[in-house]
This record gives C-alpha cells, sequence and structure tokens, in this order.
C-alpha cells in the first residue's frame, strides 16, 4: 500500500504510536489494544505501521515466513526437517488484516479443495494466522468478531502455534503474531479473556483543541491533494524510524534488567492486585523494548513509568462498571510507589 | 452563492453537485428523507451530474458474501475449482452507490461499509477465498429513520455531507442550479481553490463549538468548502462556501448549538483576508481575533438557516447524543451471525450458505460411476442436487434485560442510591452473561428511555450516575414505556426480562394529573397490559418499610416480587437467574 497515510505524520495519539513501535519491536509482548471513539484515527495509524515496518530474512517459499537463522523449534514442518541451509529472502514484516465477517476456513486454513480435485491431493491452503507468522494480525472492531473466531484466535496467541485438525487434515504450523485489535468500546464489551492476550492497551481519544484539529485539517489537505508527494515529504522521517526499531530489534538481547526494575515490576503489580505473571512480564519487556527504541543500554525506572499505565491498564481486577477510572488507579499506584522508591 | 437565504432545496441541490465532485474525498452523503417524490427527484439530480448510467443501490439485507464478494457457486462447480465472485462493493469501486434503509443495515454491513470508505479497498477472507478488492466507493446513505431507529454513527461519521430532506415537501422543490457541464468545469478547477489559515481555523473552531468530536467532520468540512467555491468558480474559498460547509457538514452533526438567545457582539466589518496567497502553516497565536472571526462564521451560517431548522436541530442534538452508538444496528447484530456447528443436506435454494467442502466431498465417491453413466469421461465433475450440503449455524438468542428505575420523591433519596447500586450490581451480572441492558427511569410527569438496547455496560453506568431523584411517580406511564420496549425487543425476537425497582406508590395518572387514586388506577391497568406480554419480571421493592403497595403490583404484573433490604447481591443474582430461567 504505497498509498496509505504516513505514520510520523499522524498528529498527536503519541500513547498509540508508542505502544505499536514497542510492539515491532519485542513482538514477545503480546499485542496491542486500541480503544476509542470514532474518528480518533485508529485504523488508520495501525495501517500506517505496515508502511513503516523494517524487512526480516524469511525462508524463500516458505507459507509461514519461517525464520532462516532459527533452528528448531518455531519452525513449520518442511523447514524444520531440511537439513541443507535454506534459500533466503528478505520480506517487509507481514501485517495481515482479519476483516469482520472472515470465515474459519480463511483464518486458520483448510482443505485445499483445488489441488484435491484436480490433483487428488490432501493439500493444506494456509490461512490468515500462516501468514501472520512473525508479523502482525489486526483486527478491526475487535469488540465484534464473532465468538468462534475468538476462540481460534485465543488458542493460537496463547501457543504460538496453530493446531488444525478438519476435513482429514492434520497441520502443525508455527503463528507468533502480534495481535493488534481496535475497537470502539461504546459498541460492546471485549471478552476478557480476549482483552489478557494482549500486551499493551491504549486509550485514544480525539483532540479538542483547536491548534491540533488544524494540524489535522492541514495535514489531511496535503494528503488528499497529492497521496506520492506527500510521502515524499514525511518520507525521511519514515526511514529514521524504520531504522530505530530495526536497531532496537537487533539491540533488544542486549539491554541491561537491573534487579530493582524486576522488584519495582512485582510491587506495581503486587498494589494493583493484577492477576498473574502476565503483567510483570509485560512490563519488564516493555520497558525494555522502549529503552531499546531510546538507545539507552539499560531499563530504567523511567522507561518502567512511561509504559506502566499502558502495560497495566486492562489487567487490573475487573469491575466491569469502573472502567474510567482504571488510569487513575494505575497512575495513583504509580506515582505511590515512586515517591516511596525516591525516599 | 448570490442568494442570501437559500432555501432548503438549495442547499440540497448544492449536496448533490458536491456528492459528485467530491464525494470520494467527503465518504459521501447520510441522507435523511422518507422514500417519496422528493427524494427520487434528489436522487436524479446527484444522477445526472455523474456519468453513471444509474446509481445502484445496496438493500439493507444484502448478504455478506454478496456484499464482499466470495465464492461463485455455479463457475466453481463447473471448473471444479474455486473461482472468486467480486461483491458489491467491489462493482461499485470508483461509483456512487445508495444504501437503502441505512438506519436497519446489520452492524457486519455497517463495518464492511466504513473500511471501504476509510481504505478504498476490502481485504476477503472466506469460502476458501482470500483477496482484496478496489472499493472506493461514494456512498449516498438513504437514512428513512424515524424517531426511534438511527443509522449507525460509525457510519454517518464518515458520511461528510449530510442532507435532510425531510422538511421539504413537493412544493418545496425549486429550479435546479447546476448542470453537469458546470460540475465537470468545477472539477478542473478543484485542486487550485485556496483556503486560507483563517478559514482553517475557523472550521476547527466551530467544529469544536458544535461539541463535534469527531475530526472527519471538519476533514469534510474542508472538502466541501473547497468544493463550493470550486462549484461557484472562485479560486479561493471566501465565507460563503465556508457558510455552505457549516449547513453541509458541521451543523447537521452538531452535538450541542452556541447559545444563540445571547445577541453575539457585533464584529466589526474586518476587511476580507488576503485569499490568494498560500498562508504558510504555523501556529495559530491570533488567539484574541479568533473568536469574533468564528462568531461571525457562525452566525453567518445561522441566519442562512431557514427558520424552525434550528428548534428541529436542537431535539434531534439531544436524541443523537442519547443513543449514539444507534439502537438499530445492535438488535440487527446477529442476524446473518452465529457459529457454525455442522452442516447438512439441504437446497441451496432455500436460503442458508453452500459448504463447498462438504458438497465436493459428498460428490467424490461417485465420480467415476456418474461419468461411466454419462459416458462422458471428459466431464471433471459432476455434482447433482442431493450432494448440495449447507452450513448450519447456530444462533445465540439475545436477551435484554430492562431497568425500571423509580426516581420520585416517594422512592426517597437516600433509597435511590442503594437502588443505583442494586442495578449495578446487576448490571455485573448481565455482562457476565452478555445481555442487552436498557434503563428507563421515571419521575415527575413521565417516563423516559435513558438508555436503549446496548451491550455497553459503560454507558449504562453513566446513564445511571446521571440519574436525577425527586418528584412524583408516573408508574403508568413507566409501565407503558417499558410494554413498549418489550414489544419491540420480541418483535426482533429477543427475550426479554424488565427489573422495576419501585415503592410501588403510583400517584401521576397517565394524563399527567397528581391524583393517587387514579394514578393508581391507571398503573393498574397498565400493569394488566404488561402482564399479558411473553416477558419475565421482577419487582424490587425499595420502600423502607416494604407495604403491601408494590407486592400488589407485583401481583398484577405476574412478575417475582422482592424487598430490597433482603436484597443483597447474592440473593438478587439467584433470584434474576431464577427469573429468567
Amino acid at each position: 500500500m504505497s498509498t496509505a497515510y504516513p505514520f510520523t505524520a499522524i498528529v498527536g495519539q503519541d500513547d498509540m504510536k508508542r505502544a505499536l513501535t514497542i510492539a515491532a519491536v519485542d513482538p514477545g509482548i503480546g499485542g496491542v489494544l486500541v480503544l476509542g471513539e470514532r474518528g480518533t484515527g485508529k485504523s488508520t495509524t495501525i495501517r500506517a505501521l505496515a508502511a513503516l515496518l523494517p524487512k526480516i530474512d524469511v525462508v524463500k517459499s516458505c507459507p509461514y515466513q519461517c525464520d532462516p537463522h532459527h533452528a528448531l523449534p518455531g519452525l513449520c514442518d518442511l523447514c524444520g526437517k531440511s537439513s541443507a541451509a535454506p534459500a533466503k529472502t528478505a520480506m517487509t514484516i507481514p501485517v495481515v488484516d482479519l476483516p469482520l465477517g472472515s470465515t474459519e476456513d480463511r483464518v486458520v486454513g483448510a482443505l485445499d479443495i483445488e489441488r484435491a480435485l484436480v490433483n487428488g491431493e490432501k493439500a493444506f491452503q494456509p490461512g490468515l494466522l500462516a501468514q501472520a507468522n512473525r508479523g502482525f494480525l489486526y483486527v478491526d472492531e475487535v469488540n465484534l468478531l464473532e465468538d468462534h473466531i475468538v476462540d481460534a484466535l485465543l488458542d493460537v496467541a496463547a501457543s504460538g502455534e496453530n493446531v488444525v485438525e478438519r476435513e482429514g487434515l492434520s497441520i502443525r504450523h508455527p503463528a507468533k503474531f502480534v495481535l493488534v485489535g481496535s475497537g470502539n468500546p461504546e459498541e460492546g464489551e471485549l471478552r476478557p479473556q480476549l482483552q489478557d492476550r494482549f500486551g499493551l492497551s491504549v486509550d485514544v481519544r480525539t483532540p479538542s483543541d483547536v491548534p491540533t484539529r488544524v494540524e489535522i485539517i492541514r495535514a489531511r489537505e496535503a494528503f488528499d491533494k497529492d497521496r506520492s508527494a506527500f510521502r515524499k515529504r514525511w518520507a525521511r522521517k519514515e526511514s529514521t524510524l524504520r531504522r530505530r526499531i530495526q536497531r532496537a530489534r537487533e539491540a533488544l538481547d542486549s539491554i541491561d534488567t537491573p534487579a530493582n526494575l524486576l522488584e519495582t515490576a512485582a510491587k506495581l503489580c503486587l498494589a494493583l492486585g493484577t492477576d498473574g505473571l502476565r503483567g510483570e512480564l509485560t512490563l519488564v519487556r516493555s520497558a525494555r523494548a522502549l529503552a531499546a527504541l531510546n538507545s539507552d543500554p539499560i531499563a530504567t525506572l523511567e522507561h518502567l513509568k512511561a509504559i506502566a499505565p499502558s502495560v497495566l491498564r486492562h489487567r487490573l481486577r475487573r469491575d466491569p462498571l469502573d472502567e474510567s477510572s482504571a488510569d487513575i488507579r494505575v497512575e495513583r499506584v504509580i506515582s505511590q510507589l515512586f515517591n516511596d522508591c525516591d525516599d | 452563492m448570490t442568494t442570501d437565504t437559500p432555501s432548503l432545496w438549495a442547499d440540497a441541490e448544492w449536496a448533490a453537485a458536491l456528492v459528485n465532485l467530491i464525494g470520494d474525498r467527503v465518504g459521501g452523503v447520510h441522507l435523511r428523507a422518507s422514500p417519496g417524490p422528493v427524494r427520487d427527484y434528489w436522487l436524479d439530480r446527484v444522477e445526472s451530474f455523474s456519468e453513471q448510467s444509474h446509481l445502484r443501490k445496496i438493500p439493507a439485507n444484502i448478504p455478506e458474501a454478496r456484499l464482499l464478494g466470495g465464492i461463485d457457486l455455479a463457475a466453481t462447480l463447473q471448473q471444479g475449482k474455486p473461482i472468486a465472485e467480486t461483491g458489491m462493493l467491489g462493482e461499485c469501486h470508483e461509483r456512487i452507490v445508495i444504501a437503502a434503509m441505512a438506519e436497519r443495515l446489520p452492524r457486519n454491513t455497517v463495518h464492511h461499509l466504513c473500511v471501504a470508505l476509510d481504505d478504498g479497498q476490502l481485504s476477503i477472507a472466506r469460502d476458501g477465498i482470500d483477496t482484496q478488492t478496489a472499493a472506493r466507493i461514494t456512498l449516498i446513505a438513504a437514512d428513512e429513520g424515524t424517531e426511534e431507529e438511527f443509522i449507525h454513527g460509525a457510519l454517518s461519521d464518515r458520511l461528510g455531507i449530510t442532507v435532510n430532506l425531510q422538511p421539504i415537501g413537493i412544493h418545496g422543490v425549486d429550479d435546479d442550479i447546476f448542470d453537469r457541464g458546470q460540475i465537470e468545469r468545477a472539477r478542473a478547477c478543484l485542486d487550485e481553490v485556496m483556503l486560507t489559515e483563517e478559514h482553517r481555523i475557523a472550521i476547527a473552531t466551530l467544529s469544536l463549538t458544535l461539541g463535534i468530536d469527531s475530526p472527519r467532520a471538519a476533514l469534510a468540512a474542508v472538502q466541501v468548502a473547497r468544493g463550493a467555491a470550486a462549484l461557484a468558480g472562485r479560486r479561493a474559498v471566501d465565507d460563503s462556501d465556508i457558510a455552505c460547509a457549516l449547513r453541509l457538514c458541521l451543523i447537521p452533526k452538531a452535538a450541542q448549538l452556541p447559545d444563540m438567545a445571547e445577541p453575539a457582539p457585533e464584529p466589526e466589518p474586518q476587511p476580507e483576508p488576503e485569499v490568494d496567497q498560500p498562508e504558510e502553516p504555523e501556529p495559530p497565536q491570533t488567539t484574541e481575533q479568533m473568536p469574533s472571526d468564528e462568531d461571525r462564521l457562525l452566525e453567518a451560517a445561522l441566519a442562512q438557516l431557514p427558520e424552525g431548522l434550528l428548534q428541529q436541530l436542537q431535539t434531534r442534538a439531544a436524541k443523537v447524543r442519547q443513543s449514539s452508538a444507534g439502537s438499530s444496528g445492535a438488535q440487527h447484530r446477529h442476524q446473518q451471525r452465529g457459529r457454525p456447528t455442522g452442516v447438512f443436506r439441504g437446497d441451496h435454494r432455500r436460503g442458508g450458505r453452500v459448504n463447498i467442502l462438504a458438497t465436493l466431498r459428498a460428490a467424490a465417491p461417485w465420480q467415476p460411476l456418474r461419468r461411466r453413466e454419462r459416458g462422458d469421461a471428459l466431464r471433471k465433475l459432476e455434482i447433482r442436487r442431493e450432494d448440495i450440503h449447507l452450513t448450519r449455524y447456530q444462533q445465540r438468542r439475545e436477551s435484554l434485560t430492562l431497568f425500571v428505575v423509580d426516581a420520585s420523591g416517594s422512592a426517597a433519596m437516600q433509597r435511590l442510591a442503594e437502588a443505583k447500586g442494586a442495578v449495578e450490581l446487576l448490571l455485573a451480572d448481565c455482562y457476565v452473561r452478555r445481555d442487552q441492558v436498557a434503563l428507563i427511569a421515571f419521575r415527575d410527569e413521565t417516563a423516559e428511555l435513558l438508555l436503549a438496547p446496548t451491550r455497553s455496560l459503560v454507558r449504562a453506568k453513566k446513564a445511571l450516575a446521571a440519574l436525577p431523584g425527586g418528584g412524583a411517580t408516573p408508574m403508568a406511564a413507566a409501565l407503558n414505556l417499558t410494554r413498549d420496549i418489550v414489544e419491540r425487543a420480541s418483535k426482533q425476537g429477543t427475550t426479554t426480562q424488565y427489573i422495576l425497582l419501585t415503592d410501588g406508590a403510583a400517584n401521576v395518572a397517565l394524563d399527567g394529573t397528581r391524583n393517587r387514586e387514579a394514578g393508581t388506577r391507571d398503573a393498574l391497568t397498565a400493569a394488566q397490559r404488561l402482564a399479558v406480554q411473553p416477558v419475565s419480571g421482577l419487582v424490587i421493592d425499595t420502600a423502607q418499610r416494604p407495604q403491601s403497595r408494590a407486592r400488589d403490583l407485583a401481583d398484577t404484573l405476574r412478575g417475582t416480587y422482592i424487598a430490597l433490604p433482603k436484597a443483597d447481591a447474592h440473593t438478587l443474582n439467584r433470584t434474576i437467574r431464577a427469573v429468567s430461567g
């Protein structure tokens, strides 16, 4: 999509942009949930991300984009078996759309009917989950997704592996993807199980000051007038950010994680009463990714503080009626905790 | 524009021209009109301006497979491999298309239209097809909506221009203003039209003043202002173009109207800003001057509005705010959906989705036999009617919990707080069961539907928190409104239960007079009527010391009675479960 709106040209919405960039740096964080009213640029931003992502090496003609530098596990059966060094090629990290109204066969994959009928072969036709391996899977209006598709997603998102047992097929293939969902909370609740799968969540609001609005109008006007010229104007910023993400991806493993960071993460989760370990792990991983993004060698409390609301907002002990105060609760505990640390 | 106060029809004519000129940049038109000659004539005008021979129409009940495209059954069976078929949105690429009965579109259809409007393309992943289709459409959403039904907010937000033909009678149709040649000429110079920074700021400020949250309206207003200037043959946007954009884009979407009772300070007649020189983008620092500019423009636009329209807008704005998410979409959400639970042999002409895989599998073993039978070895595949398999869907039955809350003075203020607490507990339970909820409150003279059926608990909670207390008890009105909602819900196949929180002290009659006797009598009549509805009810007595009044009411309603003092969370939940069976 060469005519997509440039990611860096999006006015405001820094929380959302940061969360998405972090997810691009460390896919293991577990995805981003973007909730907000209409007209906040949710889907524009997410689609803009696709044009920004760096390239990765993949095994040539592997339907699951296996990593040629990796060994088992995490490879598909074919790539896992081959002993020779595979031919590789570079491709942009895929961003796959999971449209509403998708049928299960196209999501998880199914029998390739053409080959079955023409050649009499029992072959697997990979679905969207296969295409999204090592990339992003984007669900717009995620709160309207049909339940049986959600069920399919939940399992795969947790295990990183898609197991297909249907139509006489018995296939398993890697399906590790960053799940990105967006939706308008006024239209319905997200299933709690699905909500838990997201590593980060952001609340987007429409900007309500005149200068920002004018800037939006101006940017959009310029974009509509001449899309390629507009993209060209932003190309430098785009490639700077792309390189930053690329560098951060490479630096991620070497980021230092001091012990006090782990401790603070644990304290924070304890104070907020979040369930399970996932919150802590995501906190630390996100802080590291943010450090890598800022070219800092060590993940510090500042990084943790910056990312904590996004990590914890949707993990608070669930009181379905107390939605609005989640942010405030997180911020209150953070400020308490960090004041204690300072003393 | 030369006329000082353009007639309603003139605005509509401008909109018809603009949708052809810049429809692809503003999404399209939200057309509010009853079916009839005026609407037909307006659509004729749109068509006469366009290069299309006729405008295609998307029916409200279009199946997803047809809208998006999917498998072409005939071709697939003939060729023995999946053949994709372009959906309606793909066929209408770069065209103007009408969505009929837009207020009744199912939520999924709304979503697909929104994606097409946003991206100009659709990704399709269904029935063995996995593809992208270009679908840059200009949509005219024909909204016949009445008081109760609204076009979905996600859709109206993406349609930049709003045309309201409802107040226009057949005699209100004026002379034509434009012809196709003018539109072509305007198209040629559209990109050269200048817009000054002042006008940009004015549009941004006005959209905020009018309480429009979404920036899309302002973006559309900019395009419309440019288009209007181009149509008028100008190379720069002037105030009349901004006024046109205000009338077509911003005012119809207004959630609040500025207080016009107070006479706006008469602004000094400012010299027109130099329009021909493009302004360098700079932060607007002229904040003192801005409001007057904005006032001037807003006043100019309002002065051009026909009389009576403002009031109409005011009442509508209130309503739109109330049900911003649109109620009809939510109610229709599950008509075409559900979990596929298997396949069965059936006739595809009677409806249902053919399951190609199962069909082919059923046909496979017979192929050698059939080939021999026909003596035709060339034909690859022969499918007979008995092979056809359809997918079976399990549709979940929607259920709605309707809260009817007595907020009158007799229900006592502190008890109201407790009642709110109880409702919140119940809401949490609805959340677990993924019920829809709705909220009716009654006090003083009337009962009011505070929250139309929704699945959003956040909104329910907000509506509840904002509920004031005090005044008389119009029980009869409340019960009648409950009956209306129940009837409407059951027409849509939704199972409803209502939970009435009251002390049972009715003292307002249906005609609004305060009279305990008449009030009680009317309430009992209303209760008897409600009792015959296929609905289960629960009466929670909120009286300080429960008396027989609420219990009698519950008996008349044939509902379950429970007194609030004993109604802790567990009791309440148990009772609700028992009632809802």
